[in-house]
């Protein structure tokens, strides 16, 4: 059987088979278990490169547990669906394994990471019969209109507006909000705003100039103001 | 400069950009702009909650893989 088709077939396993047999081998460490090899002092781009050129597995892992839980995270928040984000998260770290080589040296690892999970989850959509664009087919640049529309959403709505609203109602409005927002502008929200990467990095992970996502950013969040006029016309 | 001060609020800036902002902070006028530029981030800030990650998953992970690994071999 080839890699990939064990990679496939393995994928399809109902996820409580796995679950038993995964309780069945193992108790291999606790939640907290690292692997010990690698403390935590090193870099995610030397844990790579020393799993790339020594086949240093245990450096591998560590990197799998550093990342579980902002790479699930992100995935159940792209997918709105825990199950497919699990089964993507175990896509992403196998597609890791099996493309180290392809980690050039001077490359971030947090975005390489980031990118490979969001090419995994695309391609989940799309077999799924949703077809999510991260295009490049617009502007560049912030243009002043959009600036000016920010500023006037804002400047007309009272500062405390929002927090006049119970939590959870916030929370299940935010939720939807995003979901609303096309693909290629949610991403960088929730990569930004929800994970903590900076314009670069979010830049470095698409592999696109980093106007491109700061005008992303910036219409995203006018989309999402506009959105809160819409729903809450009174405040 | 407001993409600069979205950044900056998103804390989507790099170090040095960040020692910039917060020079230009020391404007009034900035700091005003600033401020009504937070208020464009509070429909987000209801959902600071992240998704509860399943049971051992990094370790399952970590086991699939030696099992591709054994069965490829």
């Amino acid at each position: 059987m080839t890699l990939e088709r064990a990679i496939d077939s393995l994928l399809k396993l109902d996820r409580d088979t796995w679950k038993c047999q995964t309780v069945m081998t193992k108790t291999l460490q606790s939640d907290e278990t690292k692997p010990s090899v690698s403390p935590d002092n090193i870099s995610d781009e030397e844990l790579l490169v020393r799993f790339r050129d020594k086949a240093d597995v245990d450096s591998f892992e560590q990197l799998v547990h550093r990342y579980e839980k902002p790479i699930y995270t992100y995935l159940a928040r792209y997918l709105r669906n825990a199950a497919l984000a699990e089964d993507v998260f175990q896509a992403t770290f196998l597609r890791v394994f099996e493309k180290s080589h392809l980690f050039t040296d001077g490359r971030r690892v947090r975005p390489w990471l980031y990118s490979i999970a969001t090419h995994q989850a695309i391609d989940v959509l799309r077999k799924e019969g949703r077809h999510p664009s991260l295009s490049l087919d617009e502007e560049h640049t912030l243009n002043h209109d959009d600036v000016g529309t920010l500023l006037k959403l804002v400047k007309s709505r009272e500062p405390s507006g929002f927090e006049k609203l119970e939590e959870h109602e916030r929370a299940t409005w935010t939720r939807a909000a995003v979901d609303e927002l096309p693909d290629h502008l949610r991403v960088f929200i929730l990569l930004i705003y929800f994970q903590g990467l900076s314009y670069r990095e979010a830049a470095e992970a698409f592999d696109m100039p980093i106007g491109t996502v700061k005008t992303r950013v910036h219409k995203a969040l006018i989309k999402l103001n506009v959105a809160w006029r819409r729903d809450h016309p009174d405040e | 400069m407001h993409d600069k001060l979205i950044g900056y609020l998103l804390g989507a800036l790099e170090v040095e950009e960040v020692t910039h902002v917060e020079q230009l902070l020391e404007a009034d006028d900035v700091r005003q702009q600033l401020e009504l530029l937070r208020r464009s981030l509070a429909p987000l800030e209801a959902d600071r909650s992240a998704a509860e990650v399943p049971p051992q998953l990094a370790i399952r992970t970590c086991q699939r893989i030696r099992v591709l690994r054994a069965s490829a071999t």
